[in-house]
């Protein structure tokens, strides 16, 4: 088993597709930071220039729990990389269940490792790929932010900040804010990490390298779709993942259990019956 | 030859992933239908079809809480994930290498795969226009030509009304430039991470708003002009078709094939 698990994981690290898959996420990281900075800067001009009233609003700095990626309101660069996360989780690692298939690789490991340990190798690999990717580019983002923005306590009647009293771990947010941070930090990686594990579950069902990395993509799009027609999107993974929690009625039970049955879904396919299927 | 091929490979055995789309769009419809009941709306049939590439208004001049615009995005990006899923599937395999030879002609190949996404783009529009009336049928909603879903400004013309099925298609030829240029999944995402940006920034550059009706000046104040749309759109065709024959042209198959293994 430990052998299987350093070869998959030597494989995930020497992929492009693990690095591509960062560098498109820290570019978004990058791109919001120079947004939030510039917007700073014309703040803290504009305060230079009229005092403690612009516009008619009392002046409230930017702070890490406004500007991060993850807590960040109304940019673009967030609802790009929340939007994108299940494509970004799945890439480094999905396709490369279809590409030994494919190329007659698999064949190659099968002789030499034993089944449940290469199937079981590759189903921690993957979910550890989503999980890796998408913790880089959130604590990243924090990281980032917290060397330019203060960590002032976040005041609701400022309306500077999107998450309310009411929402899951609300008082949280506005009693020990880095905390709620990186709890929902911890949630969006496992959930990424689901999502990957998911996209090897769709493998199963084809030899397509574009099937297998964008599946899960449509997968919990059409998912969300569905959901926020009939307003239920506090059901929908794409809309809890973001730590800003845009629909009411988000819970930590409803996170849970979504998790634990895709996992169990993706991991009884792959681990259960793909394991099985004749591959010679 | 290759369009026979591609109309048999690509177009016909494919049909069945528009089951998936009569799917969204009858979820679509049912949503509506609701709403309309709800707000006692008085639809009719043409509402059903504009509502699946209304959209949102430009954004944040609409002064309004930005929401994010579900419907179209999906359907517009399960189009590009058809589109994005076929033409080069084959091509770095002894199959597809073979079928290129076969031809005798890379230009002819790549046309060919153009005029594949054109008539998959129509057949896309059609199914969605055939589901829409066919709900509203069963439904007993009226089947009529006029809207009262979407609010007509000076500057309509019923052309405006063809943007998102020529903005589809230009998408699609521009995702197949791309995927000459990268991997269909590469080309994928950024096609996907373009036309969500172009929910949120209202601009011709970002074409992908000339496929939301609620993003053209037909049916918004601050909205893209439908001239300054097509000219666009006739634009990034061009180019798309001209850098991706050329870069097809030139690209070394047999390495991508060992590439890709």
């Amino acid at each position: 088993m430990k052998e299987a698990l350093r070869l998959e994981l030597r494989r995930l690290f020497s992929s492009k597709e693990l690095y591509i898959a960062i560098t498109i996420g820290l570019a978004l990281v990058v791109w919001l930071f120079v947004h939030e900075v510039l917007e700073s800067v014309r703040f803290a001009e504009e305060y230079a220039l009229y005092g403690d009233k612009i516009s008619g609003y009392l002046y409230y700095p930017k702070t890490v729990f406004n500007s991060s990626i993850e807590l960040e309101y109304d940019a673009l660069p967030p609802i790009l990389l929340y939007l994108l996360f299940p494509i970004i989780a799945a890439f480094p690692y999905a396709a490369n269940y279809c590409r030994d298939k494919k190329s007659g690789y698999l064949k190659n490991l099968l002789v030499r490792i034993d089944r449940r340990d290469c199937f079981m190798a590759k189903y921690i690999v993957s979910f550890l790929s989503g999980f890796f990717v998408s913790g880089v580019i959130l604590l990243a983002s924090l990281g980032l932010t917290m060397l330019v923005f203060p960590m002032l306590i976040p005041e609701a009647v400022t309306q500077n900040y999107y998450v309310r009293s009411g929402n899951m771990w609300g008082e949280l947010f506005y009693t020990m804010p880095m905390l709620y941070t990186l709890l929902y930090i911890l949630i969006d990686m496992l959930w990424c990490g689901c999502m990957a594990s998911f996209a090897m579950l769709i493998s199963m069902f084809t030899r397509s390298a574009f099937l297998a990395v964008t599946g899960s993509f449509i997968v919990f799009e059409v998912l969300d779709y569905v959901l926020s027609l009939f307003s239920l999107s506090q059901f929908s993974p794409i809309t809890f993942l973001r730590p800003i929690q845009t629909a009411d009625g988000i819970r930590l039970g409803i996170i849970l259990i979504e998790f634990a049955i895709f996992m169990a879904a993706s991991f009884i396919g792959f681990y259960f019956l793909e394991r099985k299927k004749y591959v010679f | 030859m290759y369009f026979k091929y591609d109309l048999k490979v690509g177009f016909l055995r494919d049909l069945p992933k528009f089951l998936i789309l009569a799917f969204i769009v009858l979820i679509a419809n049912i949503s509506l239908f609701r709403y309309a009941e709800l707000f006692s709306l008085n639809l009719g049939s043409l509402d059903y079809i504009l509502y699946l590439t209304k959209s949102i208004a430009p954004f944040p001049q609409s002064g309004e809480e930005f929401r994010f615009p579900v419907v179209w995005y999906l359907i517009h990006l399960y189009l590009m994930w058809i589109v994005g899923r076929y033409p080069f599937s084959s091509v770095y395999d002894n199959h597809g290498a073979g079928v290129l030879i076969y031809g005798g002609s890379r230009s002819r190949w790549y046309l060919s795969k153009v005029a594949w996404i054109a008539l998959t783009v129509l057949a896309y529009y059609l199914t969605m226009i055939i589901i829409s009336l066919a709900f509203c049928l069963v439904a007993g909603v009226p089947i009529s030509w006029e809207t009262n879903i979407l609010e007509l400004t000076e500057e309509f013309s019923s052309v405006a009304l063809f943007l998102p099925i020529v903005t589809s298609f230009v998408t699609g030829v521009f995702q197949l430039f791309l995927m000459t240029l990268t991997t269909p999944i590469i080309s994928f995402f950024l096609v996907a991470a373009i036309s969500a940006a172009s929910t949120y920034v209202t601009s011709p550059l970002l074409f992908t708003n000339c496929s939301q009706l609620l993003k053209l000046s037909a049916f918004s104040e601050d909205g893209i002009g439908t001239g300054e749309g097509y000219l666009t759109l006739l634009i990034v065709f061009a180019l798309s078709l001209a850098a991706g024959l050329i870069i097809f042209n030139r690209r070394d198959i047999l390495k991508s094939q060992r590439d890709e293994e």
